[in-house]
């Protein structure tokens, strides 16, 4: 009973830690995501028989790949997609989608109008956009269409529970559905074909003259986004047509030559990429920036900032008195000149609320340039009081009061920076030498800006039980591929002594499940294969084999990188995050 | 005269069927219920169902709603699969309903046609129509694993 109790209480503490990061990383609000797929299944008696063997990870996948899109549009809509399987490989992935009909172009037009919320939409349906206002580009007797599931995103239906389009894929082919194995020698990214075709029923399709069974050829929004040159329609399935929304200035990306057996619709490859007319096996097939302007050009409503974004970092740990101060490092990558405008906070007896019991009393804050001899570059103690030096030129408490982001507690610290691209660190220390739990955090401020947050990395004294070093961050927007690593042994070679000598790791979602576990890090947790050549393929891999690392591609959300000594115990350790997009 | 007579009388007969479907679409819902044929309406699926409603001011068209009827229309005519026998004399009356049988699609018992929505009773009270659909256009792309 003693043993039950016990674990009970950890649990709650390691719950409590949690929702104390998860709470902090909530006052960065969510991405407005109201778009919903909604998935309707064969019967598993009907998945079984047509050759599906992991039923549950298949429709894993299937939802995977839809939150890949419902992360990143907004439209207040429910796409409603059927899947279901075909025994043995006769077929690969197919989709059947249903259209609306558009009475005239400039009705069309109009709806593109209505709903245009971004630059490429304003670009799409400007004066030099690919659907300009005035005659129909189409002078041939014809019919204008968008798919079902288009013209809820249009307003031109309303929203309702109807089937959109049908998803079909072969039960018998090799697939891979993990999330997190997707590039496997010998199969299929199954994750990458569902986006293929959910993005078909949702607009990215092509009919190009067909009659659709109505007597009179009948043409598609996303047909009219086919060029060949400047100015240049490409109203055909032929080669050399390629994607344009700004009436073939750019041409963006090469589609297929429908005489070649693919998809006209699908792009011609080979890069990886979800739309291609071809998916090879042991390729991830993830959607791209180009991907992205096609699905948001057509009607879906794509947020302002870039996909992909690190919206906010944060760690907490025991804070020490010297030198077991709690250390985050981050990097901001960018083109020579920009900067990235972050608030970096200290947060401390705030903490008390989410029932940490041992919050640090009163946190200061230093952030020191890795560029620069790690100088320190701005400090503070308590958030309303500015201290003016370094990289701070005035007082900021008016700014960080309006920035949505102020510290709950007077005690606590933050600071404003404009930081150049470079390393940094913020050191958290308890004023007067006092010792607790305590967070550091940092928020995006400048999200449309080209530089950007890269890579976290916290140092810290982790313990046993819910004493382990829990590193946060929220990815807005769209999915990011992220190197995650533990490092304890290899930190001996920089003096630490007392550095831990294994590690684990464990990404974990804003509701506690468990995304990814590792223990060494060439050795993949899930099935006990190799995993060594996808992280060093990244260059980020540890050096000591003890040590943890995976890679992720992480949908948007909110994460707790988790690290913990093997066996537990105490020692310095270091978790990293690194942002590779 | 005997041609144009018939013509006339064609046209007039035509007119008066067109002004009684008209009249029929305005009147009050209680009295167009009672007006369609449950004959008639077991012909229609559940959407074309509601096209008859809706064009005859019926329940749930009576009152403000979001819903409607999930079919493929354009410029006032609905594309629908008929379940029945092509013949000359129907093609033509579909002609004369402003509707249009839709060439090179289907067989002689399962074809597609343009139909006025207003017009949709009068082709389900044919006797030679078994059952119309909505039809549901659609194209199907298959993605290929090389």
């Amino acid at each position: 009973m003693k043993e039950i109790k016990l674990m009970r209480g950890r649990r709650t503490s390691a719950r409590l830690a949690l929702l104390a990061i998860f709470a902090l990383m909530l006052v960065a609000g969510r991405t407005a995501s109201a778009l919903t797929i909604n998935l309707t299944f064969d019967s598993d008696a009907t998945l079984t028989a047509a050759g599906v063997t992991d039923i549950a990870g298949m429709k894993a996948a299937c939802a995977f790949a839809a939150k890949q899109l419902t992360d990143i549009y907004s439209d207040p809509i429910n796409v409603n997609v059927k899947v279901v399987a075909t025994p043995g490989t006769k077929d690969f992935g197919s989709s059947t989608t249903f259209f609306t009909s558009v009475d005239t172009y400039n009705n069309l037009r109009a709806a593109f109008v209505a709903d245009s919320k971004t630059a490429d939409d304003a670009t799409t349906v400007g004066s030099g956009g690919s659907l300009p206002a005035g005659a129909d580009p189409i002078a041939t007797a014809h019919g204008h269409n968008v798919t079902r599931a288009q013209a809820k995103a249009l307003g031109l239906r309303p929203d309702d529970s109807q089937n959109d389009g049908t998803f079909t894929f072969g039960g018998g082919q090799p697939w891979t559905y993990d999330p997190n194995n997707r590039k496997v020698v010998g199969k299929f990214d199954f994750i990458g074909v569902a986006l293929h075709e959910y993005t078909e029923i949702m607009g990215r399709n092509n009919v190009m003259g067909d009659t659709l069974g109505t007597g009179t050829p009948q043409y598609v929004a996303y047909d009219l986004f086919h060029y060949t040159g400047a100015g240049a329609r490409g109203l055909n399935n032929g080669p050399g047509r390629s994607f344009s929304f700004n009436n073939g200035t750019s041409l963006l990306i090469a589609f297929n030559d429908g005489g070649n057996g693919g998809d006209p619709q699908d792009w011609a490859g080979p890069a990886p990429d979800p739309f291609n007319a071809f998916g090879p096996t042991n390729e991830q097939d993830d959607l791209t920036p180009v991907d992205l302007q096609v699905m948001d050009v057509l009607g879906f409503d794509r947020g302002a900032v870039a996909p992909g974004l690190v919206g906010n970092v944060s760690t907490r740990l025991p804070v020490g008195a010297d030198p077991n101060v709690l250390i985050e490092g981050f990097t901001v990558q960018g083109p020579a000149g920009s900067t990235k405008k972050i608030i970096v906070r200290a947060i401390g007896p705030s903490l008390a609320q989410f029932g940490i019991t041992d919050a640090l009393p009163n946190p200061t804050l230093e952030i020191h340039d890795s560029n620069n001899g790690n100088a320190i570059v701005a400090r503070n103690d308590d958030w309303q009081t500015t201290q003016v030096g370094g990289i701070i030129t005035g007082d900021q408490s008016a700014e960080i009061n309006a920035s949505g982001f102020k510290p709950s507690n007077n005690l606590e610290s933050a600071i404003i920076a404009n930081l150049s691209p470079g390393s940094y660190t913020a050191v958290v220390r308890g004023a007067g030498n006092s010792v607790g739990t305590g967070v550091v955090d940092a928020y995006d401020l400048s999200p449309a800006a080209t530089a950007k947050l890269v890579n976290i990395a916290t140092r810290g004294l982790i313990q046993p039980g819910d004493k382990l070093m829990i590193a946060g961050f929220i990815i807005q927007n769209g999915p990011v591929k992220a190197v995650i690593s533990a490092l304890g042994p290899s930190l001996t070679q920089f003096g630490i002594a007392n550095a831990l000598p294994d590690t684990t790791l464990e990404l974990h979602d804003t509701n506690g499940n468990l995304i990814v576990r590792n223990d060494d890090w060439k050795i993949r947790a899930s099935d006990g294969t190799s995993q060594q050549a996808e992280v060093q393929a990244t260059g980020l891999q540890p050096t000591n084999d003890l040590e943890s690392a995976f890679v992720v591609t992480i949908p948007p959300g909110q994460y707790t990188a988790q690290v913990r000594g093997k066996p537990e115990q105490t020692g310095i350790g270091v978790v990293q995050v690194f942002f590779i997009q | 005269m005997k041609p144009f007579l018939h013509l006339y009388l064609g046209r007039t007969l035509f007119a008066a069927v067109a002004a009684l479907s008209l009249s029929t679409a305005q009147l009050p819902a209680g009295d167009a219920k009672s007006a369609v044929p449950a004959a008639v309406l077991n012909k229609l699926d559940e959407h074309l169902t509601l096209v008859v409603k809706k064009n005859r001011g019926e329940a749930p068209f009576d009152k403000p709603t979001t819903l409607q009827p999930d079919i493929y229309q354009f410029r006032g005519r609905v594309l629908v699969e008929i379940e029945g026998s092509v013949s000359t004399e129907l093609s033509n009356q579909i002609t004369n309903l402003g509707g249009q049988l839709v060439a090179g699609w289907g067989t002689a018992t399962t074809f597609r046609v343009w139909i006025p929505f207003a017009q949709l009773e009068t082709l389900a009270s044919r006797a030679d129509i078994k059952f119309i659909f909505a039809a549901r256009p659609s194209i199907t792309h298959r993605l290929s694993p090389h």
